[in-house]
């Protein structure tokens, strides 16, 4: 598989862009064949992804860079099945062992995010980069009651007008 | 084509739940008379009850306010922890906990359904990562059932003071 993101997208640490990136993912997952309740839900992390970033690792800085980067996934069968998000910063590196949310038997606030993440996503892997800053990777399966047809099938009805 | 529920944290930091009634928590429970603010608007305490302050908190009873209605989505989610804390089942408690659950924010949802799981022992179905159309039916699911354990008549009225 080509190891080029099919998407790449840099924005600025400003809430005001959180939407734009939202509705980016949800659309482009809508086409990648996942249900409208899974594109929400993938929205849903990447939305807790990026305010962590903007919250936690830039302290509300609005002038810092954001990559989010996408990848569609496909089965052994060549069919899609899924996608691989990709989100990363230049803000301080931490130890990934630490990004591991909590239990929530105790109810109480503060790492929530990282949680809800891992709640609606069906892999979760923080780890610093290279350089600088942080990489978190998700990925998201089409759920067994989606036909995964949409990826082929509506690019081409796209073409066609 | 349309792009499915993409709301998230982000989009609503600067924004409230509409009141739909005189309810708090944006009026999801039914019934009670409107209070005399917004349930997350801001209370101005009258003039006329100042003198009554240092009398209350010398007396070592100084009322613990609910929360629930908080500007502050941080007290809103310590009045959830709170509540989770005390075991307090409450109908002024559960009411508020209901509430919670049609926030635009998923970590207090979260925190709010599994406060009322623990206190009552179901979920009805709500999951807090869901989009809001899909939430919906379960918040009204809540709604029925707290008018069923307690009635709307009987639906304490949100204490401002």
């Amino acid at each position: 598989m080509d190891d080029r993101a099919h998407i790449r997208v840099e924005l600025l640490s400003n809430p005001a862009y959180l939407s734009g990136a939202r509705e980016l993912i949800s659309s482009v997952c809508k086409r990648l064949g996942f249900d409208d309740l899974t594109c929400s839900k993938v929205a849903l992390a990447v939305d807790e992804a990026l305010c962590n970033v903007i919250r936690h690792g830039y302290k509300h800085s609005e002038d810092r860079p954001i990559w989010i980067s996408l990848w569609p996934l496909s089965n052994e069968a060549g069919q899609p099945d899924g996608v691989k998000l990709v989100i990363e910063d230049e803000a301080e590196q931490v130890d990934p062992e630490k990004m591991k949310g909590r239990e929530l038997t105790d109810i109480r606030p503060g790492g929530l995010g990282v949680h809800i993440i891992r709640d609606v996503m069906d892999d979760v892997r923080y780890e610093r980069r290279e350089q600088v800053g942080m990489r978190l990777t998700m990925i998201k399966r089409v759920p067994r009651c989606c036909t995964p047809a949409r990826l082929s099938g509506g690019m081409a009805a796209d073409r066609g007008g | 084509m349309s792009v499915p529920g993409v709301e998230g944290r982000g989009a609503t930091l600067k924004t409230r739940l509409p009141a739909r009634s005189g309810l708090p928590g944006g009026g999801l429970l039914p019934g009670g008379s409107p209070p005399r603010t917004g349930w997350r608007g801001t209370y101005t305490l009258p003039v006329h009850r100042l003198p009554l302050i240092p009398v209350v908190l010398l007396a070592g009873c100084a009322p613990i306010p609910m929360g629930f209605d908080a500007p502050s989505e941080t007290k809103r989610q310590d009045a959830i922890v709170a509540a989770a804390a005390s075991g307090d089942r409450s109908p002024q408690t559960l009411r508020g906990l209901i509430s919670q659950l049609d926030s635009p924010d998923p970590a207090t949802r979260m925190l709010a359904i599994r406060t009322l799981e623990r206190l009552t022992g179901q979920t009805f179905g709500y999951d807090y990562s869901d989009p809001s159309w899909k939430r919906e039916r379960f918040v009204q699911a809540w709604v029925d059932w707290y008018d069923s354990e307690y009635g709307t008549a009987s639906a304490p009225e949100a204490d401002h003071g």
